[in-house]
């Protein structure tokens, strides 16, 4: 069955937003007083994160240039320092311009100069269609959050084990918050770390983040217990490639052993021990840059997205790709499932989530029945059809998915859209296959737009969704089920809960199983 | 019962001995075969006729297609087998430490290498040779036909050549030999072969043009400056005069395509050592699956892989270790699983006792070498600073001490520091006695040698002085640092061990039904920890801001302490709620609890 975008509890009030969900009830406040701890204390000790406008320095930008007063200089000088400051092409083009100063055979030579490199690149962009392009639009098409200067924040990643969250912020400085020490918040910030796109903690390490940005990676070792707030440069580690840039996303494997690197402008990814500080590049014809990687939590495979229409699934045992192809656009988004047999991505162009079923492993084998038809003659199947509707009082859910994320249980399933106010928030079955009904959507105060979402990953009673939302504003939205929590963890009972429609349904059919489910899912499927 | 034993013993390490051997050869075989492909792409790259195209690939099939062509490359081919076997015997047994520069000059001129370095300048000649047949030039003939009375005269152009073959196959020995560490680094992701060689072939050429440059030069300095006693001597004694039309002038690398014919031929001579060391890199390391019993009776186990003589046999078995740690939960439970009959947990047993003792003897050896480290640091002691040596001998002193230890006892441990003591200063600073001993004690010693041992006591001060002056302590005095970079070097599979058993331990919380592994627990987080110890004593650093990263052996002390740290997360992670009922000391639970709340950076 193919889930759609109806089938929602309805939306709150206008000049209400959505606070959090207790075991399948929404809980909506006005915005002002909108607090989860009045329903929850399980994300009371979560940092408070508001990034404004006005609290991100934002990094100088080429027409920073402006504000200076403009000096006359001679045509030499200003070629020379043209071709320092900004490069071979716009010197050559301040040589072809017509000027005073500069001659008729300066003029010709630059021309043809310029008329040549265009040649060249022309050719060299039939061959590699993303190499011509260059700077933030290259970075822009490759992450995986709203226009990366707009926003105050540009991406978010949670520690995979502690309630410590990093936010990439529009001023290209990544900030660690941390539950323990919300007073102490580390900066870190470097020359080299511009256009930052994309972050990844390090599994089994305190303090390992690597950032992905124009120029490279930055793996910056974070000392939990340092009262320092600027780390210098020589806390990072730079991993760094000839034509590897602008890096798009970075993600660690689930034994902490390798990170694996894609850039928008490479055709190939690189395999890091960042430990040894060697790299090992995987390239295939065919398909040019590469936006996005995603390994398996079983560290079985490794999903690797073009900016084409062309993806794959590497298998690690031996490094071969499965090539796929989508209709039209490129993956824009991808997730796998804990039991690493689902994979869930969406494209640049089309309103659906497809996925894509792998054969378990031989201790995976939880369900019965699996096809013997290897996964490259089977085709990846629509499982949400998401073609816009109406939700109320104006307000639109749908289209192409900007950003799509599962949490590590394999519950819930979040979706931002390029053109939706909302997160719709799915609930998942795996088992015995995979369903996939409406859950719930979150709405922020007036004119905010979620920018990137993330799943806390050590949440044990439920999820704890992260939303950062276009002001600058980070919301914990906790989906609490009372039968998971933990004895210091309660759940308030307020008034303001909303039954969603669904929810007679629910009470009966998910309720008195839904522990049993998250107990055999965190037996099966999370092992340390 | 124990001769079956010791047969069966010996016809595994048999076993063993053959695969290690068969890759070898592959390695070998397969660097024949490029050096085949070498030869039809310069033959393809001679013959080029832009304009003529068809012409141009039916001269190069001409050619690449001749008897001769190959007939030649037999030769070459005999010649790479000697290289490659040679280069094999270095693979097989683990170099030993060597502490002072002159014996790393020394090693340099073992008979093997002498023998290695002689192979590659014949080599270097036969390629000359060779490749000047092909581009249709007569190389190894060092006469040609001239006015002189004999009607014949030494051609120096070839000459020129042939030294230049001789002159880098000499260098890029030699340069192996001294500068180069010689051990295996297995990659860390297994691509299929033939991936591997085309990805690492086309580096590989680049590299050798970049390093056929210098080697040049250096021959280009040599030549002009004993080129005249080489050309005079060699005319002498083949009784030719010198050809004055073929005559090498002074400013001979001025003659571009002379310069660019030595550039090509040095950087085939570099190219055929690395492609061999390369091909050898990726046949000896591709994993190997080894079964946790053994069935039959004549298969290598697990087991049998780990303890087994060959460094490199060993390695592997730590890879699939690692592997079967990670992924394979088939054979997983076939470590978990007890003997039919008796129901003992022998292969569990068998793998974590051998990795954990290689764990600590690795974390005793680099403890007395931080020893070494720390004390050349801190300077040779006056008798008079009994506070600063009874300081230093703590430091030293204080890494090894939970080896010895029990996790539950710390009177223990204490006792076994003051054992270690004794020990450690008796071997370590036997030379320097007199420096490192009190005043006490001095005159008590002093009371008893007799003349002999005094006389033999002023030499061995002589020598001390003698090897502190600046020159002769370049050459022979100790790097005191040697030896823990030594080991570091060969500590690449200690970080599939510590990881391996770290997955296991917290894989047996569901897995392991007879809970064969959680005896061993407090051992393993024990070794664990001694190791991390004294990894951060290590005074070994390297800046993170440099653009280059730092030498081998940091890189592999960096990816081992990270190694460990990370085991000790997954244990932590793992086993957080129970560590409180394990028989841990103290000290170890103390440590342990930064890694429970994550505050271990």
């Amino acid at each position: 069955m193919v889930a759609s975008c109806a089938g929602f509890s309805p939306l709150p009030p206008e000049g209400c937003v959505s606070v959090c969900e207790i075991d399948g009830k929404v809980a909506h406040k006005p915005f002002e007083s909108a607090n989860p701890a009045e329903f929850t204390n399980t994300v009371v000790t979560h940092p408070v994160i508001s990034l404004s406008h006005d609290a991100v320095h934002l990094a100088a930008r080429e027409d920073a240039r402006h504000v200076f007063l403009h000096v006359e200089e001679k045509l030499l000088k200003r070629i020379i320092s043209t071709w320092y400051e900004q490069g071979t092409v716009e010197a050559l083009e301040l040589a072809a311009t017509p000027n005073d100063q500069s001659g008729y055979i300066l003029q010709m030579s630059a021309r043809i100069a310029l008329k040549a490199i265009h040649a060249m690149s022309l050719v060299l962009n039939s061959v590699y269609p993303h190499f011509g392009e260059r700077g933030q639009h290259l970075t822009a098409s490759g992450a995986h959050s709203r226009s990366l200067h707009h926003n105050p924040v540009r991406c978010i990643a949670w520690h995979p084990h502690i309630t410590k969250i990093a936010v990439a912020v529009s001023d290209d400085s990544v900030r660690v918050y941390t539950a323990m020490s919300p007073g102490l918040v580390p900066t870190l910030r470097s020359k080299g770390q511009r256009s930052v796109s994309c972050l990844a903690w390090r599994p089994h390490s305190a303090s390992e983040l690597a950032v992905g940005c124009h120029a490279g990676v930055l793996v910056w070792q974070v000392d939990p217990k340092s009262v320092v707030t600027r780390p210098s440069i020589s806390c990072a580690t730079v991993l760094k490639q000839p034509g590897h840039s602008p890096v798009s996303s970075v993600q660690w494997n689930s034994t902490g052993t390798l990170l694996v690197s894609a850039a928008t402008g490479d055709t190939s990814m690189y395999i890091w021990d960042v430990d040894l500080q060697e790299s090992i590049p995987l390239r295939r014809v065919g398909g040019g840059g590469i936006s996005l990687v995603s390994w398996s939590p079983d560290v079985h495979k490794l999903l690797a997205a073009t900016t084409s229409v062309t993806f794959r699934v590497w298998d690690s045992s031996n490094w071969v790709p499965e090539r796929w192809r989508v209709l039209s656009g490129h993956v824009r988004t991808a997730c796998w499932s804990p039991c690493s047999t689902v994979l869930l991505f969406t494209t640049s162009e089309e309103s659906v989530v497809y996925a894509l079923q792998f054969k378990p492993n031989c201790a995976q084998l939880d369900t019965m029945f699996y096809s013997d038809t290897p996964v490259s003659e089977q085709a990846a199947r629509v499982v949400i059809n998401l073609a816009q509707e109406e939700v109320g009082n104006g307000t639109r859910i749908g289209g192409t998915v900007l950003s799509m994320v599962w949490d590590r249980l394999g519950r819930h399933l979040a979706l931002i859209f390029e053109n939706s106010p909302l997160v719709a928030i799915y609930r998942t079955d795996l088992v015995p296959h995979l369903l996939i009904t409406p859950n719930c959507l979150v709405k922020g105060a007036s004119g905010e737009q979620p920018t990137t979402i993330a799943f806390q990953n050590n949440f044990d009673v439920g999820a704890c969704l992260t939303i950062a939302w276009s002001s600058g504003r980070i919301q914990y939205f906790p989906i609490v089920y009372q039968e998971l929590k933990n004895p210091n963890q309660s759940v308030r009972h307020n008034a303001s809960m909303q039954y969603r429609p669904d929810q007679s349904f629910l009470e009966t059919s998910m309720a008195p199983d839904a522990s049993s489910f998250m107990h055999s899912f965190q037996d099966s499927f999370l092992s340390y | 019962m124990s001769t079956s034993t010791g047969n069966d013993a010996a016809i595994k390490g048999k076993y063993a001995r053959e695969i290690f051997v068969s890759r070898m050869l592959k390695a070998i075989l397969w660097s024949i075969v490029l050096q085949c492909v070498y030869v039809s792409h310069v033959l393809f790259l001679m013959n080029t006729d832009i304009l003529h195209p068809l012409q141009w690939i039916k001269n190069a099939y001409t050619s690449i297609s001749s008897i001769g062509t190959w007939f030649y490359l037999l030769p070459l081919g005999v010649m790479t087998f000697a290289q490659g076997v040679l280069m094999s015997k270095d693979l097989m047994t683990e170099a030993s430490c060597v502490r002072t520069r002159f014996g790393i000059l020394c090693s340099a001129f073992q008979p093997r290498n002498v023998v290695m370095a002689v192979l590659n300048m014949v080599f270097g000649a036969m390629i000359v040779s060779y490749y000047s047949a092909l581009l249709g030039d007569e190389t190894n003939i060092l006469s040609r036909k001239c006015g002189s009375e004999h009607g014949k005269c030494l051609n120096e152009r070839n000459l020129y050549l042939l030294s230049c073959g001789i002159w880098i196959g000499f260098y890029a020995a030699t340069k192996r030999q001294i500068w180069e560490v010689r051990c295996v680094m297995f990659p860390m992701v297994q691509q299929l072969k033939s991936s591997q060689v085309k990805m690492r072939l086309g580096q590989s050429v680049l590299q050798s043009f970049k390093e056929a440059v210098l080697p040049y030069i250096y021959f280009c300095i040599l030549y002009w400056w004993c080129g005249g006693y080489l050309r005079e001597h060699l005319s002498g004694f083949i009784g030719l005069p010198i050809d004055e039309d073929s005559a090498i002038p002074v400013f001979f690398w001025m003659k571009p395509f002379l310069t660019l014919r030595c550039l090509l031929f040095s950087a085939i001579i570099i190219l055929t050592g690395r492609t061999m060391e390369m091909l050898f890199q990726v046949f000896l390391t591709e994993r190997c699956h080894f079964p946790i019993t053994d069935t039959s009776g004549d298969q290598v186990t697990l087991n049998d892989v780990l303890v087994s003589p060959l460094p490199l046999m060993k390695r592997l078995g730590y890879l699939d270790l690692l592997h079967i740690a990670e992924r394979d939960t088939a054979r997983q439970a076939e470590l978990f699983s007890l003997s039919l009959p008796g129901g003992h947990p022998h292969n569990w047993n068998g793998v974590v006792t051998e990795v954990l003792r290689a764990l600590d003897s690795f974390s005793s050896g680099l403890s007395v070498a931080v020893c070494d480290i720390n004390r050349a640091s801190n300077g040779p002691l006056l008798p008079s600073s009994p506070q600063k040596s009874k300081k230093l001998n703590e430091s030293c002193i204080a890494p090894t001490s939970p080896v010895l230890s029990s996790p539950t006892s710390p009177s223990l441990r204490m006792r076994n520091m003051s054992i270690y003591q004794a020990n450690d200063l008796n071997t370590s600073v036997a030379g320097n006695s007199m420096l490192y001993t009190t005043d006490s004690v001095q005159s008590r010693q002093k009371k008893d040698l007799d003349l002999m041992a005094a006389s033999k006591q002023q030499l061995n001060n002589a020598l001390q002085w003698i090897r502190r002056k600046p020159g002769i302590n370049l050459l022979f005095g100790e790097m005191e640092d040697a030896n823990a970079r030594h080991l570091l070097l060969h500590s690449q599979h200690l970080s599939w061990g510590a990881q391996a058993l770290a997955h296991l331990s917290a894989a047996s919380l569901k897995r392991d039904i007879y809970g064969v592994v959680q005896k061993d627990l407090p051992a393993i987080i024990k070794s664990l920890v001694q190791l991390k110890n004294v990894l951060e004593r290590l005074p070994l650093h390297h800046h993170k801001r440099a653009l280059r990263p730092g030498s081998l052996d940091l890189r592999l002390k960096a990816a081992l302490t990270s190694a460990v740290k990370r085991s000790l997360y997954i244990l932590c992670s793992a086993f957080g709620p129970y560590l409180t009922e394990l028989p841990l000391s103290e000290d170890l639970r103390q440590v342990l609890s930064n890694y429970v709340t994550y505050k271990e950076g």
